[in-house]
C-alpha cells in the first residue's frame, strides 16, 4: 500500500521534538555568529566595489580596490560559508545522532578555535593590504606570508572539526549497525569527506609551494601547479557550499510544508555521485589555460557533465516532494497545487527562491564548462555573475532560511513573526538586487567587460563606455543592483541580531523531514564509504596523474613574486 | 449484486483520488522546463560563438 507524504497523523508526529543539547548548541551557535560577523564586514566591501567600479565613487587613497575585493570574497565566500555550514552541521548530528560525548564536543571546540584565529590573521593581513590577493589567492600574486599560514590553519581547524563530527557519525553507526544511518548524518558525511579529501589540494600548494616562496625560501613558483592545485580544491568547494543547501532542501524544506522527503536511496545517491564526481573537473576552470593537454581537458569536461546528474536528481526529487504533499493536502491542477506552499513562511520562500535561481545559475554553469562556450566568457564579468548566482543567491538565500529558525532553536528563544515578515522582506530585496547585478554582469561578461578588474574606461575606447552607458547591460546597473543587496544584507544582520539576542525566550522547531518511505529499503552499499571513498580516489588519480607529473618534470619556467602589482 | 457494484464504484473513486494525489504531472512540465532553459541558454551562448569565430 502506498504511504501517504503527508506527515499529519503519523506516528512521527508523536515522537518528541528533539532539542539540540545546549552545549552542542553552543558550539554551533558560536560558529553562526562569526559567521555574520564576517557577513556584514563582507556585504559592505561588496558595496564599496560595485559603485566604485561603476564610476560612482571614488575610493580614499588608503582604501585599495583589490583590497575591498579580496575582503568581500574571503569573507564571503569563505568566511561566512564555512563557519555556518559547521554551525549547521554541529546543531544537526546533536539533533538526530544524540549528544556529542564531552572529547568530541572539545575536538570541535579545538577546530572552531583555530579556524577563528586563522580567520582574524587573515581578516587583519586583508585590511592592512598586506593581502590583495583575491580570495583565490593566485600566483604569482603574492601577499604576506602570515596570510596563507592563516589559510592553512582555517583548513586545519576545519579538518579537527569533521573529525570530531566523522565520529559521532561513526559511532553511532557502530552502536546501530543494522538502521540506515539518518540523512542528515549519511549527508554530513558525504559533505565533509569531500571536503577533506579536496582540502590535500589546496593544502598541498599552500604548504609545500607559496608559503616558501612567500617566506622567501624559494624564488620562483610553478603557476601551473599552483592553479591545478587550487582547482583540484576549488571546484569541490564549490559543492561544499551547495550540498549543506541541499541538505536543507531535502531534510528541512519538506517539514517545512507539511511532507516528508520524496526518496531516501535517491537523496544519498546524488550525494554519493557528488563525492565521486566533484573533484577530478578542476581543469574546467583552466580551459584556457597552456600547459595541460586537450586530452585532459576533454577528460575532466565529461566528468564534469556527470556531476550535473545528482543536481538534476535533487531538482526532481525536491519538486516531487512539494507536489505529492500539495497534492495530499487537496492541491490541484497540472500546477495550480503550488499555491497549497506556505509562501508566507520564510522558512520555506528564502530556499525555494533559492532553488529557483539555481535554474539559470546553473545552465550558466553547463555553459562555463563547455570548452567553446568557456571562450566567450573566460575571464569576463559573466563569471562573477554566474557565482553571485549559485554561492551568493542559491546557497546564501537557503542559508538565510536556515538561520530563521536555527539561531532561535540554538539560542532557545522563538522566531517571531516579526523576523518572519523581515525574512520575507529581505528574500525579495535579496532575489532583486541580484537580478539587476547578476543579470548585468551576465550580460556585460558576453559583451567582453572582464573581471577582477578596478574602474577603467580602457582609454576611453568606445566599447568600454558602452559598458556605462547602456540601460541594463551597466556597470552603473550592476551598483544599483549592488546597493539593494546591501540594504538586503544589513536586514539579514538585523535579523540575525533579533534571533540571537532579542526574540522572547521560547520554543522553536528543529525542522525535520520523517524518513522518506523507502528508508527501510535502503541499499546498504550507499553506505559502504570505502567504496565510494575508493572510487573517488581511482578517478581523482586518473584524472590527475599524467597531468600533475608533466607540469612537475616539463615545468614551465618559475615565476617570481609580484607583491606590489595591484597593491 | 448492486451492492457490489457500488463497491467498485466507490474503489475506482479511491483509486482515481490516489492517482489524483500521486500524480507528479507538474514535476515532469517542472524538468522539461528545466532542461529546455538549460538547452536554450546553451545554444543562444554556442551560436554567439559560432558569430564571433
Amino acid at each position: 500500500m502506498r504511504q501517504s507524504n503527508v506527515v499529519i497523523d503519523y506516528k512521527y508526529d508523536n515522537e518528541p521534538d528533539i532539542s539540540v543539547d545546549p552545549r552542542d548548541g553552543k558550539l554551533g551557535m558560536v560558529h553562526i555568529h562569526v559567521a555574520f560577523v564576517a557577513f556584514i564586514i563582507g556585504v559592505f566591501g561588496g558595496l564599496l566595489q560595485g559603485l566604485a567600479r561603476g564610476g560612482m565613487i571614488q575610493l580614499p587613497t588608503w582604501l585599495g580596490y583589490y583590497q575591498i575585493l579580496t575582503a568581500h570574497g574571503v569573507l564571503l565566500a569563505l568566511v561566512f560559508t564555512t563557519f555556518i555550514i559547521y554551525g549547521f552541521f554541529f546543531a544537526g548530528m546533536s539533533k538526530t545522532h544524540g549528544t556529542f560525548s564531552s572529547r568530541l564536543r572539545k575536538t570541535g571546540w579545538v577546530g572552531f578555535y583555530i579556524m577563528l584565529v586563522g580567520t582574524l590573521i587573515a581578516t587583519v593581513l586583508i585590511l592592512l593590504n598586506e593581502a590583495s590577493v583575491l580570495y583565490t589567492f593566485y600566483v604569482p600574486l603574492q601577499g604576506h606570508w602570515l596570510f596563507y599560514a592563516a589559510l592553512a590553519l582555517v583548513i586545519v581547524g576545519s579538518w579537527i572539526s569533521a573529525v570530531a563530527l566523522l565520529t559521532h557519525y561513526f559511532k553511532w553507526k557502530k552502536a546501530n549497525p543494522d538502521k540506515p544511518t539518518p540523512l542528515f548524518g549519511f549527508m554530513t558525511t558525504a559533505t565533509l569527506i569531500l571536503w577533506m579529501v579536496a582540502g590535500l589540494g589546496v593544502a598541498a600548494t599552500v604548504l609545500v609551494q607559496i608559503l616558501p616562496w612567500a617566506l622567501g625560501l624559494t624564488s620562483e613558483v610553478n603557476v601551473l601547479l599552483s592553479r591545478t592545485l587550487f582547482w583540484y580544491f576549488g571546484h569541490p568547494l564549490v559543492y561544499f557550499w551547495i550540498m549543506p543547501a541541499y541538505m536543507v532542501w531535502y531534510l528541512v524544506v519538506p517539514k517545512v510544508i507539511g511532507g516528508r522527503l520524496f526518496s531516501s536511496s535517491l537523496a544519498r545517491l546524488a550525494f554519493v555521485l557528488f563525492l565521486l564526481f566533484s573533484i577530478p573537473v578542476g581543469f574546467h576552470h583552466q580551459l584556457m589555460e597552456s600547459g595541460v593537454t586537450e586530452f585532459w581537458k576533454y577528460v575532466q569536461t565529461i566528468l564534469t557533465f556527470v556531476v550535473v546528474v545528482p543536481s538534476l536528481l535533487t531538482a526532481f526529487s525536491i519538486f516531487a516532494t512539494f507536489e505529492q504533499t500539495a497534492r495530499e493536502k487537496g492541491g490541484k491542477g497540472v500546477i495550480g497545487w503550488i499555491k497549497t506552499l506556505p509562501w508566507g513562511d520564510v522558512r520555506f520562500f528564502a530556499p525555494f527562491m533559492g532553488m529557483i535561481v539555481f535554474i539559470p545559475a546553473g545552465a550558466g554553469g553547463i555553459i562555463n564548462a563547455s570548452f567553446q562556450l568557456n571562450s566567450v566568457v573566460h575571464n569576463t564579468l559573466w563569471v562573477v555573475g554566474h557565482f553571485h548566482l549559485t554561492v551568493g543567491t542559491t546557497v546564501l538565500l537557503t542559508f538565510f532560511g536556515m538561520a530563521y529558525w536555527l539561531i532561535p532553536v540554538l539560542t532557545g528563544r522563538r522566531f517571531t513573526k516579526h523576523a518572519n515578515r523581515c525574512g520575507i522582506v529581505q528574500t525579495w530585496l535579496w532575489v532583486i538586487g541580484m537580478f539587476l547585478m547578476s543579470g548585468a554582469m551576465h550580460i556585460l561578461g558576453l559583451f567582453g567587460a572582464p573581471r577582477r578588474t578596478a574602474y577603467a574606461t580602457y582609454g576611453d575606447h568606445p566599447q568600454a563606455l558602452q559598458w556605462f552607458e547602456g540601460i541594463f547591460a551597466s556597470h552603473v546597473t550592476v551598483a544599483i543592483g549592488g546597493v539593494i543587496l546591501t540594504a538586503a544584507g544589513v536586514l539579514m544582520f538585523y535579523n540575525f541580531i533579533h534571533l540571537a539576542f532579542l526574540a522572547p525566550k521560547g520554543h522553536t522547531e528543529f525542522p525535520m523531514t520523517p524518513d522518506p518511505v523507502d528508508t527501510p529499503n535502503t541499499p546498504a552499499y550507499l553506505e559502504n564509504w570505502k567504496l565510494w571513498i575508493g572510487i573517488a580516489v581511482v578517478l581523482i588519480l586518473f584524472a590527475y596523474t599524467i597531468p600533475i607529473y608533466e607540469m612537475i618534470v616539463n615545468a614551465p619556467p618559475g615565476s617570481p613574486p609580484f607583491n606590489f602589482l595591484i597593491k | 449484486m448492486g451492492k457490489s457494484n457500488l463497491e467498485m464504484k466507490t474503489s475506482t473513486i479511491t483509486t482515481k483520488n490516489k492517482e489524483d494525489h500521486s500524480s507528479l504531472k507538474g514535476t515532469l512540465y517542472f524538468v522539461l522546463f528545466v532542461g529546455s532553459f538549460i538547452l536554450v541558454s546553451w545554444f543562444a551562448v554556442f551560436f554567439l560563438y559560432l558569430s564571433r569565430i
